[in-house]
Formats: structure tokens, sequence, C-alpha cells
């Protein structure tokens, strides 16, 4: 079977809202946008507010982990894939499932308390630190970027 | 590329600036020109070297984006447009509508089909919601092929 067509992988602890639909849907192309989370999965509401801001014509889904890993398999070529996760720690769960995710786009981790700012929208915490090294070492590409017009930021901030 | 001018009432423009920096990030060909307090004596001659720059700039035109029909920032750019050609003016701007404007006049040249794509763009926007229309049972998927 062919590989899944998985454009990118973003890390938002938003998930699916103005950023997302607006910037980076369009950017990047992608037909359908899969919110790969546990508690978004079983909640029929935050599903819905998330179908109200994806573009017309972009389909969503709301898979659990476990889900995502079981079904990504069977994507069809044309599904030009965006997933959207909360955590680094959900993204390393798809990969190490073998969902196969070769780039992630690092948006917004929010501050909270134990975490350390580390770039203008992203704090982490030691077990943040510990999957971001952990999804370099599996060979995922990892970039810190807000909306697609914002330069990078230098990934070493994470690890610093 | 079509350029763009953001002015209105107060603080109108800067708030509505900082709404798109969040969202879309800096774009160019982008400026605002807020008409409000100290800046209000100048602001006929601001708005008009603002627009005549961008102008200049750009070949295929300058879409005005203003709050108001009728107000001050209007009326002087109804004035402007009187000696700036392929100049355009749109009414009641919304952070949708320039959302969508920004991806739209990539490649666009124009200026008068993309300013009613604003107006287009900015009504389809202005909806009601209920709770009712979020609390319904999810569509389960139903491609045949994919997931």
């Amino acid at each position: 079977m062919a590989e899944p067509n998985i454009l990118l992988t973003r890390i938002d602890n938003r998930l699916i809202h103005g950023q997302v639909a607006t910037q980076w849907n369009s950017t990047l192309g992608s037909n359908l946008i899969l919110v790969a989370n546990d508690e978004v999965s079983t909640n029929t509401m935050r599903q819905n507010l998330m179908k109200m801001a994806a573009p017309a014509g972009v389909a969503t889904r709301f898979f659990s982990l476990d889900k995502t890993i079981e079904i990504i398999g069977k994507a069809s070529p044309k599904q030009k894939i965006f997933i959207v996760a909360e955590t680094p720690q959900d993204v390393l769960k798809l990969v190490k499932g073998g969902v196969p995710i070769r780039k992630v786009n690092i948006g917004n981790m929010h501050m909270a308390e134990g975490k350390r700012q580390v770039a203008t929208s992203v704090a982490v915490d030691d077990s943040d630190v510990a999957a971001f090294k952990e999804l370099q070492e599996l060979g995922v590409e990892l970039e810190i970027r807000r909306v697609p017009s914002t330069p990078v930021e230098d990934t070493s901030k994470l690890f610093s | 590329m079509i350029g763009f001018i953001l002015t209105g009432h107060g603080q109108f423009s800067n708030g509505l600036k900082s709404a798109l920096d969040m969202v879309a990030g800096d774009q160019p060909a982008f400026q605002i020109v807020p008409f409000e307090g100290s800046e209000a004596a100048t602001y006929g001659d601001d708005l008009r070297a603002a627009i005549t720059a961008m102008r200049a700039e750009c070949e295929e035109g300058v879409i005005v984006f203003v709050d108001l029909l009728g107000g001050t920032p209007f009326n002087q750019s109804m004035m402007i447009a009187n000696d700036v050609d392929k100049l355009e003016i749109v009414t009641g701007t919304n952070l949708p509508m320039v959302i969508e404007l920004l991806f739209a006049r990539n490649g666009a040249t124009d200026v008068t089909a993309l300013a009613e794509q604003a107006v287009t763009a900015g009504k389809d926007a202005v909806t009601r919601q209920s709770l009712a229309s979020v609390m319904g049972a999810a569509d389960e998927a139903t491609d045949e092929d994919g997931i």
C-alpha cells in the first residue's frame, strides 16, 4: 500500500483555529485536516467548532491517537493530509505507532506552570524537551514557526 | 501586487492590524493610517501621502479598506480617489474580509474584481451561530476511498 500523503504535522495546543484554518491549510494545499487528539475524538462540540473553522472544501477528521495509528495506512493518495496534534508527546506516540511523519511544525505551546518560554509562542518543560529529542533521533525534522509568513525560529532553542 | 491601505476611526486600523499580525503574520504592501487624536489635523494629508506612495509601488492598483461608509476616513479616501487611478474603496472592513483578500491578491491584477471579492467575503463572514449548531452529532467520515 502506498504511504499516506502527510504534508505536514503541526503541534498546536489550540488545534484547528484561525492561524491553522486560514494560513497553514491554504499554504500547504491540504484537503484533509486530521486532528489526532484523544479528548477531541469524543467531544462533539469541540469537533463542530473546528469544522466551522475549516475552509470550504477541506475535510476534517477527529481521531484518537490509537485510531490515527490504526487507520492512517488506509488513506487514499488523493488525501493530502495535514495532521494537527496538541503536544510533542502525542506526536511521538504517533511516530512510534508507525505514522510516517517526516516534518513537525511547532506552532503554539502555551506557557503554563512548570514550563519555560523558549520561543515567541512556544513554552516547554522537561517532558516536552525529551519528546522533541526522541523525535529528532527518530529522524523527524522539527521547525518552530507560528504562521507561514513569519520566520522560522532556531530549533536549538528547544534544547537550551 | 495590489497594495492595501487600512484606515479608520481611533485605533480601528491599529487593532485590526494587530489581529492580522497574529493570524497571518506581517504582510508586504500593507499600511495602516489611523484617524485619531493628535494626528487628526494632518489625517487627510497623511492618508493622501500613504495612498500615493503605495500606488507608486503597486502598478496594479490599491484598495483602501475603511471602517465606516460616510465617515471621515471614507470621505477623505473618496476625495483622493478623484486624483488617483486604480484606487478602490471598500467600507465595513472586517477581519475575515482582509484575511481572505491577503490570499486573493496573490497573482491578482484586476483591482476592481478584487474589491468586489472583498465585499462578498466581508458579507459572508457575518453570521449568527447558536449552541444548537455545535451540539449536534458529528458526521462520520463518508469517503468510500481513504480515511
